[in-house]
């Protein structure tokens, strides 16, 4: 096991709208649209829920286990990463973050 | 269009004034107004582009000490000029203004330009208006939703002037710090403009939009009825061009700190605008409101979905990390 840490990319902006979550990274020249529970994740994840926290708090209103939820929510991470909206980033024992493990 | 910012000096301090970050004055005199050679490599651009009207800004543009020189200079090209100024003229600019031939000059007086020291502007202006007569064309930028625009009409009248009223809303500057009308205001300043509108168009006295200008700041009903008696109304947001001072071309005052490139020889208006809508694309999903990106006027283009430096207001950054064990 090794720690690592998910980051946006540097420069990458965001707003809420009706259509959902629109962020956008002009020096990767990308843009992304979050929709339903990956909206609803991302709100919860900058306001600085540990996503470990978000399983147990989302777990009673999706009906299922906590794991079930952990793998949700880890699988939707995954998922940013492949479309870029997250990066890995080596985690540096010591420094400070506002998230912490899954 | 391109607007030449010839002179980075004003005189006056409105709180809504988005020329300010971009244009903050040097201690070195000679760099707050463009040089006469650089000018003319502007009036190179206009002709290459096909350009006709010269739209002079600042600051304020009468105050470029050569302003004289420069006027020549761009009527020696057959251009039209559009001065854009607080309409506080010396005596010397006035003359020199009013030497110039009828259908060469327009003057769009600012009329909302407030100084802290008044009345002197206020008594200048009304020279001016009573003096070049047709030939100003007032605009009025809206800073706040307070707002009492019938006097507007009145001087119209009394000083003969082109039946046209500019209006424009105060935007924020990228990253500054004016005055600026929330899009929570909009709805008021719609009502207020419709009313206004009724007793412009009693007295047949168009108005026109400046940029920024959304649709739904109107009830449908007004929206058609303004549409019907002033046809050539605009919800625009694009690159218009000014050219500055400090060699860069920008988007517009707004968003002079966000979307620029530094001016080249040869290049086109065309093609700059290109580089600028560009850079802004990935924003331009959005709008002022959250409602824009499911818009349907703004998805058939009818609607840019309002100013962009006010879209780009609600953009934030982020920080995210999250921490994991693989």
């Amino acid at each position: 096991m090794k720690e690592i840490r998910l980051v946006c990319p540097a420069g990458t902006r965001w707003l809420r709208d009706k259509i959902g979550i629109i962020l956008v990274n002009e020096e990767k020249n990308s843009q992304w649209l979050l929709q339903d529970f990956d909206a609803m994740l991302w709100i919860y994840l900058v306001c600085g829920y540990h996503p470990a926290e978000l399983a147990n708090i989302l777990r009673p209103v999706f009906g299922i286990d906590a794991d079930g939820m952990k793998k949700r929510i880890f699988d939707m991470l995954s998922n940013w990463q492949a479309i870029g909206l997250l990066q890995e980033e080596e985690f540096i024992h010591g420094e400070s973050d506002h998230q912490s493990g899954l | 269009m391109a607007n030449l910012i010839i002179s980075r000096v004003c005189n006056i301090d409105c709180d809504y004034c988005f020329a300010r970050e971009a244009l903050r004055p040097s201690p070195n005199s000679s760099e707050n107004y463009v040089a006469p050679d650089t000018f003319e490599t502007w009036l190179d651009f206009l002709d290459r582009s096909n350009i006709d009207e010269i739209r002079l800004l600042g600051g304020e543009p009468t105050h470029h000490p050569q302003f004289g020189l420069l006027l020549e200079r761009s009527l020696e090209r057959g251009k039209k000029i559009l001065l854009f100024s607080h309409g506080g003229f010396s005596e010397e600019i006035l003359g020199l203004l009013e030497s110039l031939p009828d259908e060469r000059l327009r003057v769009m007086v600012n009329i909302s330009a407030r100084s802290s020291r008044g009345n002197r502007l206020q008594k200048r202006r009304r020279i001016t208006l009573k003096r070049l007569g047709s030939r100003v064309i007032l605009g009025y930028t809206i800073a706040h939703t307070d707002l009492h625009l019938e006097s507007l009409l009145k001087l119209i009248d009394r000083f003969s002037l082109c039946r046209v009223i500019r209006l424009g809303l105060a935007q924020p500057v990228w990253e500054g710090s004016n005055t600026y009308l929330h899009p929570k205001q909009y709805p008021i300043i719609g009502r207020k403009i419709i009313e206004f509108g009724k007793m412009a168009k009693d007295m047949d006295i168009k108005i026109e939009f400046d940029c920024g200008f959304v649709p739904c700041m109107f009830s449908s009903q007004d929206r058609e009825w303004l549409e019907q008696a002033f046809p050539n109304l605009g919800w625009h947001c694009n690159p218009v061009l000014d050219l500055n001072i400090d060699g860069r071309s920008f988007h517009c005052f707004p968003l002079a700190q966000k979307s620029f490139v530094y001016f080249q020889d040869g290049q086109k208006a065309d093609q700059i605008r290109a580089q600028m809508t560009e850079s802004l694309r990935l924003y331009r999903i959005a709008g002022i409101y959250p409602e824009c990106s499911h818009c349907s006027l703004k998805a058939k283009g009818n609607c840019p979905g309002g100013c962009m430096s006010l879209t780009l207001c609600r953009y934030r950054e982020t920080d995210l990390a999250i921490r994991c064990s693989v």
